[in-house]
């Protein structure tokens, strides 16, 4: 028994489809964030923006259709803890994720 | 003496040796839960890198770098690859400009984010990207796509304005499965790289230059040599490489004992 299905196979999702896309999601420590940008400028698909008052930017996934990758390069760089990524990328059809878990950091012990 | 004379340990010895007090642990007694070595560690810490110091590296670093990619393991240590530097900004930029001209053309038919929903236009595009799927699946993946697009957009280039850029070729005619051994080869460069604290990328949207003739010809891709990735090599901007980032974990079945277990 396949894991997916030949009908599954031959099925390529729409980007921006939202019931066959979900791109990656961040969470932000809104205590945490102190707006420093770092994030923003690393992001390899540009889905960070800045947002609010003038000396109290806070930082969010761009609306409509972000590409996040869950690359998770702007928790690797982020001195502040502020932001992680809560889910990863998965598409309907062709590309679903197989025999996945849950996004972790390195583990030493089991 | 003999010299097999002279290896031979009394038993006296050994038993006293078990008295010893706890001794530095040696690589592959390392108790559960032991802190990471600086080789582990560095594999958890490279990250793929794509805003660059505007810095050349020296030209002795990327020779050394490429001293430890000739020491990649490879099927029947056929060594199917051959490597080019590419140093030269104003070519730099010119082999992004034709990648981001290739994608330009590309998202053209394809790129169906472009049009809105229930119109001509869109409809067209998604049944073009969908036949232009069934012949290579694989590209068609939706991040590689929407790189394509953020790239035909001029949102970001192909090579990240990288200083210098790696590209490993390889021979077709290496045993077995060469696209691997390429692949080793590859990880070898971007590890010493990274231990030398310079950043790395991967660029697969570069196999566009692999199939114009005037490319092959001006970074001196012949037969039987192909173009399969580029490695952009450059100082790094920021400090991405302090901290570790989270991965999914991935389904690993474990034979032992003939029983099956599943874990993650």
């Amino acid at each position: 028994m396949a894991l997916l299905t030949k009908k599954e196979m031959k099925h390529i999702p729409i980007v921006d489809n939202e019931e066959e896309a979900q791109f990656g999601r961040v969470v932000i420590d809104l205590d945490n964030c102190n707006g420093c940008k770092m994030c923003t400028i690393i992001c390899p698909t540009n889905v960070l923006e800045l947002y609010g008052p003038k000396h109290d930017k806070k930082v969010r996934l761009k609306e409509g259709l972000a590409m996040c990758l869950s690359c998770d390069n702007c928790h690797a760089i982020c001195e502040y803890d502020a932001i992680d990524i809560k889910q990863t990328y998965n598409f309907a059809g062709r590309y679903r994720q197989i025999n996945r878990g849950a996004p972790v950091h390195p583990r030493r012990s089991y | 003496m003999s010299d097999a004379a002279q290896n031979i340990v009394e038993t006296d010895d050994l038993e006293q040796a078990d008295q010893r007090p706890a001794r530095k642990a040696k690589p592959g007694e390392l108790e559960e839960g032991a802190p990471w070595n600086t080789i582990e560690e560095a594999f958890l810490k490279r990250r793929s890198i794509r805003k660059f110091k505007k810095k050349q590296v020296p030209a002795h670093l990327i020779r050394r770098v490429l001293e430890i990619g000739r020491f990649a393991p490879s099927q029947g240590n056929c060594q199917p690859w051959k490597f080019v530097v590419v140093r030269d900004r104003q070519m730099i930029t010119e082999m992004e400009d034709f990648c981001a001209g290739m994608c330009k053309k590309i998202s053209v038919p394809l790129d169906y984010t472009l049009h809105k929903k229930g119109t001509f236009a869109r409809w067209r595009s998604e049944t073009f990207l969908k036949l232009f799927a069934k012949w290579r699946p694989n590209t068609m993946h939706p991040i590689p796509f929407g790189a394509v697009s953020l790239i035909a957009q001029d949102r970001f280039k192909v090579f990240h304005h990288a200083p210098t850029i790696i590209i490993p070729l390889m021979d077709t005619r290496g045993i077995g499965h060469p696209q691997v051994d390429l692949g080793i080869v590859g990880t070898n460069l971007v590890m010493a790289a990274h231990s030398l604290g310079l950043g790395t990328c991967w660029v697969g949207l570069s196999s566009f230059l692999n199939d114009s003739p005037e490319w092959r010809e001006r970074l001196g891709v012949e037969e039987p040599y192909e173009l399969l990735e580029a490695i952009s090599v450059g100082y790094v901007l920021g400090k991405p490489m302090e901290n570790t980032v989270a991965r999914e974990t991935h389904e690993t079945l474990w034979i032992e004992d003939g029983k099956k277990e599943l874990f993650y």
